[in-house]
């Protein structure tokens, strides 16, 4: 028996066929890397999408080479590349970021976070072309002010939960989030909440006092 | 036939993890270097391009075979993968992203999914079945979007086709995917 899958927790099914097929841009498939680490059905959803680029492989009328290829000088050039090791995790008990997540912030007690008022903290991750990822620090009980956005948001949940007025998302839960009205986030009330968002269209927080916050939150 | 040559192309990426073996690697290489480069071409790629990812690939090939996987995926899944990853590495400069199996926060595969559900390969049959089951301009797109960078509105254009209908049908196909794969799932964990 696999475990019951709760489809709102879990990218769906276009995400993951264009995650396999690799036309996610940088941001988005960091979310959904993150959340392959924390869900192994999700990361066989993944493979059987990646099983149609094998596929193709296997039906592909050959385009032959135009330099010969020299075996012996490729396994030589192979065995010359320096493997990049991930970041150590820290000593004494499990990291709490996965990677790839890690290599690229330390984990999450290495964080140095840049308050955004009202009891959330950020740290921006990436940014590419309009699609920022970062991730957000929320304390106890705490409502991430109310906002909607015109393009895609995806929250990858690292610690914590929360709740979005609907559905409870916690340690390994994803949420994508496209072209839908405003969502107020609370951070559940026993831990912070610390999670990856990415989005690509500016955010649009509601309400004046949020509105005042947002360019120093960079959304 | 699609699993007997599977099966040894499994068998010599296992000698090239274990044994290092140079000419099960080279056989490898020249099965599918030339697939890869097609496979890079069609999805937009200059020839010598793809020809050079092709290379890369099999430079991973030879470092990373210990992590191959028979139970996870097929070998020429594991293949594609790689060199899908080393393509967004070059059009992004820097390494993409991945899951690592051996990071002390992944989480490992549920213990009884290996036993219960299918091997690797029979799933890549399952989807390939499914695919073939989907009507021709269902998985024309399905394959465009999957094979080109070309967005939806793009692969509109391509087929003259309204762009309401190229999303509709990539919805129905992902529809009927994800019906098959489901009863996939189901089937294995009986
Ligand atoms: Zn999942």
């Amino acid at each position: 028996m696999t475990s019951v899958r709760h489809p709102d927790q879990h990218p769906g099914d276009e995400v993951l066929l264009a995650y396999a097929s690799g036309a996610l841009g940088a941001g988005w498939d960091l979310a959904i890397a993150v959340h392959l680490a924390l869900c192994p059905s999700c990361r066989a959803r993944a493979t059987d999408y990646e099983s149609l680029g094998g596929a193709a492989l296997d039906d592909a009328a050959p385009e032959a080479l135009h330099e010969p290829v020299d075996i012996a000088a490729l396994i030589e050039r192979a065995d010359a590349v320096e493997e990049k090791r991930p970041a150590a995790p820290p000593s004494g008990g499990a990291p709490v970021f996965p990677e790839p997540l890690r290599s690229l912030t330390g984990d999450q007690t290495d964080i140095r976070w840049s308050p955004v008022g009202g009891g959330v903290r950020q740290k921006i991750v990436l940014q590419d072309g309009g699609v920022v990822a970062r991730l957000l620090h929320i304390a106890p009980g705490v409502a991430v002010p109310e906002h909607g956005h015109r393009g895609l948001e995806m929250t990858a949940v690292l610690s914590g939960g929360y709740y979005d007025g609907r559905d409870a998302f916690q340690r390994g839960d994803i949420q994508v989030v496209a072209h839908e009205g405003p969502h107020k986030p609370v951070a559940m009330k026993d831990a912070p909440c610390v999670c990856l968002v990415v989005t690509d269209a500016p955010v649009r927080f509601r309400g004046l006092l949020p509105r005042l916050l947002q360019p120093f939150m960079k959304i | 036939m699609e699993g007997d040559a599977g099966e040894l192309w499994e068998a010599r990426l296992s000698a090239v993890a274990i044994q290092r073996d140079r000419t099960a690697f080279a056989e490898l290489f020249s099965h599918f270097a030339p697939r890869i480069k097609a496979v890079m071409i069609r999805g937009g790629m200059a020839a010598d391009m793809a020809e050079e990812i092709a290379q890369e690939a099999f430079v991973a090939v030879w470092r990373r075979a210990s992590t191959f996987d028979p139970e996870r995926a097929s070998a020429s899944t594991w293949i594609f993968a790689i060199a899908r990853n080393k393509r967004i590495d070059r059009l992004r400069r820097e390494a993409r992203p991945q899951p690592d199996p051996e990071d002390p926060a992944f989480a490992p595969d549920e213990p009884d999914a290996a036993d219960t559900m299918m091997t690797a390969r029979e799933r890549a049959d399952r989807v390939r079945k499914a695919m073939a089951t989907l009507p021709p301009d269902q998985r024309d797109v399905v394959m465009r979007s999957y094979f080109s960078e070309h967005s939806h509105s793009q692969i509109a254009e391509d087929l003259n086709a309204p762009l309401g209908t190229v999303k509709s049908r990539m919805r129905l196909a992902m529809e009927r995917l994800r019906a098959a794969l489901e009863s996939e799932h189901e089937e294995g964990s009986l």
